[in-house]
């Protein structure tokens, strides 16, 4: 009996299919799921974590003024209520 | 959070926005790609109940897009300067490849005939072919929805001057809606793909070790390889 080792992606379903229909057992393995895989979980990463990435720059990056006005006028205001 | 943050009396505009995003993206894949899909034949008025639950986003992103807070007084953007931090290039570089892989993802879905796509197709990333459409779909959005907003998004990094602060308020409005619709169509996707994709030739899967997965009996084995050493 042979088995196979097969990674996430590169056709694991075409070389699934042929290694059952030659009669051999396909054993899949986590572990070389991820090892095998990285580019995978590189690329859908990236997709994933830039977007939020973006969002959390371009809000420090627009309400990072408003933030400076915030302070400036807080602390206008104590010191108008300090006079 | 938005519970939590109604509950508490805080701002849960952004976070609504997120949310409302993701969900967008899963009802537009969901209700296309089950017409489209494999199951098409098979719609159910069932799923008609999918509307209001399609419609909920889009009344809370158009309630929550029409009550933007004031202004900063002191916000008049004509004065800013790209500062090319290391964050800043990284995201640029970042949209730059996401709009690239975005279309490029998409003529593969599409079924070009290049050889390059039928070879990412095929060995690289052949969950964008699967029968159910949602793949493509959701290739599709990405690049039909996603890659404007990363053009938009891209322009404002590298030269913030041409936005005044009401468009870069719209910015940081899209970019919540985009960040949402992205994590929840990447989990889906990811979760999608990552599944045990080995397409068994029968529904019936061979469970280890009981009979084997269509191996011949061990005589018979024996006996072919001794046939075989004998000739």
């Amino acid at each position: 009996m042979r088995a196979f080792l097969l990674d996430i992606h590169g056709g694991q379903g075409r070389q699934g299919r042929q290694a059952v229909e030659e009669g051999n057992v396909v054993v899949t393995c986590g572990l070389l799921h991820i090892a095998g895989a990285l580019w995978f979980w590189i690329m859908h990463g990236a997709l994933a974590l830039g977007p939020q990435l973006l969002f959390a720059k371009l809000y420090l990056a627009h309400h990072g003024s408003a933030g400076a006005v915030t302070s400036s006028t807080s602390s206008t205001s104590k010191r108008n209520k300090a006079e | 959070m938005c519970s939590y943050a109604i509950v508490a009396k805080r701002s849960y505009r952004l976070v609504g926005l997120f949310w409302a995003g993701s969900i967008l993206n899963t009802m537009t894949v969901f209700l296309s790609g089950n017409v489209i899909g494999s199951w098409g034949t098979t719609i159910k008025p069932s799923y008609l109940l999918n509307i209001p639950y399609a419609a909920a986003p889009i009344w809370v992103a158009c309630y929550l897009l029409s009550r933007r807070p004031a202004a900063p007084p002191s916000s008049s953007s004509n004065s800013k300067k790209p500062s090319w931090g290391f964050f800043r290039v990284v995201l640029a570089l970042y949209l730059v490849g996401a709009m690239a892989l975005g279309w490029w993802r998409f003529c593969v879905a599409m079924g070009s005939p290049l050889p390059a796509a039928q070879r990412w197709l095929s060995e690289i990333e052949p969950y964008l072919g699967d029968e159910s459409a949602y793949p493509r779909l959701q290739a599709a959005i990405y690049a039909l929805y996603g890659s404007p907003f990363q053009l938009l998004a891209l322009v404002y990094l590298v030269a913030p001057h041409l936005f005044v602060h009401e468009a870069s308020a719209w910015l940081v409005d899209l970019a919540a809606i985009h960040a949402g619709a992205y994590a929840q169509g990447q989990f889906v996707f990811v979760s999608a793909a990552a599944r045990p994709f080995v397409l068994f030739p029968t529904t019936a899967t061979q469970v280890i070790p009981a009979q084997g997965a269509r191996l011949p009996p061990r005589h018979s084995r024996r006996a072919g390889q001794a046939g075989q050493a004998g000739s």
